[in-house]
């Protein structure tokens, strides 16, 4: 099997979303000077988020790392990984195909480990789609709601966000267990947190972070007992 | 030039950006196929879409439905092409919101939302690939501290960042907490399945606040 040439495109492709990424950023930041935004303001997003983001992306290279042995190289995982997609997903698609095909591993039949590949592409790709066609007209309608009542506009958007928040958190109250430990040690953390940082404001920066930080670590002592 | 004119321009950037995307995202199975010589074979692809894509192409639309009024139209963006939406760049993306004091929703959002999950994607790709470089030997020692704990991360993060909103909207939060508990409780027990419902909490959470709204009861 040639992955050689693999590399290269998951070189191209990750550099090219990268430097979008900042071109992106970097119109936005203009832009956000334009409307009178200021420039610690709009640092400080950019270095919260940053931080916030360490943390996360930790278990996405544990999880490329697992996926390794099913794809039998390290460029597949990579790929997939820094690009849309989740470890879960990734790996449900490729044991499906496997499945299906009734192979024992992956890498020992070339079209299976094709058609994995493919079908982990393809069945990713519809939001993406989406927005390529649809988007604008979807953003001009969200726009028209806004200007009629731009009050509602806001619940509505607060709306959507519970419908996550719902979800996530009935999730992790009935899976029980550390879970549901987890999540409520981090309601606490951010409740103390929220209270010092009214006292003290640039504590606001670090309450996510910290919060989901502390929980893990909290969780590992618990575990540990 | 006014905001309808930067969206407008974002729109047109964000297409090329998607169609460039995708065509690069395709090319990684097409390259293998041809280099190989091994062409996916039609019985297993047509598998393939009854087990994956029945799934993840109908979630994949309703998805980006969802999630994009929350992130505005840059972050939307970038977000579709870097992923982990849900676990990493909304929340990063509303807790950015907060900090800065802004609206979801107003024009000054839409700037904070796009530089949130612009860096975020950027420190996330660096990452991960430092990471394969750099820490491959090592990972598996990595993973048997991380491993156990970093199961939990969602609730690490929902919990502190739902916390934040239930507090400023706890009605609108009643309805969709209340029915996922008992679907879950009772029909839907199995938690790998759980997360496809969120477009539905989404629904229901939103016909709630609007007939709440034309009550009264929330401002």
């Amino acid at each position: 099997m040639n992955f050689f040439s693999l590399y290269i495109i998951g070189a191209i492709l990750i550099s090219y979303v990268l430097f979008e990424s900042v071109v992106i950023y970097r119109k936005a930041y203009k832009r956000g000077l334009e409307l009178g935004m200021t420039k610690t303001q709009l640092n400080e997003t950019t270095r919260s988020s940053a931080i916030f983001s360490i943390v996360p992306s930790l278990p996405i290279l544990i999880g490329l790392v697992t996926m390794i042995p099913l794809f039998g190289n390290v460029v597949i995982p990579w790929i997939r990984l820094s690009v849309i997609g989740s470890v879960s997903y990734e790996t449900y698609a490729a044991s499906q195909i496997k499945q299906a095909a009734g192979v024992a591993s992956l890498t020992e039949n070339l079209q299976v480990y094709s058609t994995a590949i493919w079908t982990m592409t393809l069945s990713i790709l519809s939001g993406m789609i989406i927005l390529i066609f649809f988007y604008k007209q979807y953003t001009n309608k969200l726009e028209a709601i806004k200007i009629k009542n731009p009050r509602w506009s806001e619940l509505l958007i607060a709306a959507l966000f519970m419908g996550l928040v719902g979800t996530i958190g009935a999730q992790q109250i009935t899976m029980g267990g550390y879970n549901a430990l987890a999540l409520f040690i981090s309601i606490a953390i951010m409740a103390v947190l929220a209270l010092i940082s009214r006292k003290f404001k640039w504590m606001e920066e670090f309450a996510l972070p910290v919060s989901m930080l502390g929980t893990l670590i909290a969780l590992y002592f618990i575990m540990g007992v | 030039m006014t905001q309808a004119q930067y969206i407008e321009k974002l729109h047109r950037h964000g297409r090329r950006f998607m169609i460039i995307s995708t065509v690069l995202m395709l090319l990684v199975p097409f390259v293998f196929s041809w280099i190989n010589n091994a062409w996916p074979t039609w019985d297993l692809i047509v598998k393939g879409f009854m087990t994956v894509g029945a799934i993840y192409i109908p979630i994949g639309i309703i998805e980006t439905l969802n999630y994009a009024p929350m992130l505005g139209v840059g972050a939307t963006y970038i977000s579709h092409v870097t992923g982990n939406i849900s676990n990493m760049k909304l929340p990063a993306a509303l807790s950015a919101m907060k900090q800065a004091n802004v609206e979801p929703g107003s024009d000054e959002a839409e700037i904070i939302a796009t530089l949130s999950v612009a860096s975020s994607s950027i420190v996330t790709t660096i990452i991960i690939f430092v990471g394969v470089v750099l820490l491959l030997p090592y990972l598996g020692i990595v993973q048997e501290f991380l491993g156990p704990v970093t199961d939990y991360l969602v609730p690490a993060i929902f919990g502190a960042l739902g916390l934040v909103f239930v507090v400023r909207h706890w009605k609108l939060t009643i309805v969709p907490l209340t029915v996922m508990l008992l679907l879950f409780a009772f029909v839907i027990k199995d938690p790998t399945i759980q997360p496809v419902f969120v477009p539905i909490a989404s629904l229901l959470s939103m016909v709630t606040a609007r007939w709440m709204f034309k009550k009264g009861w929330v401002k």
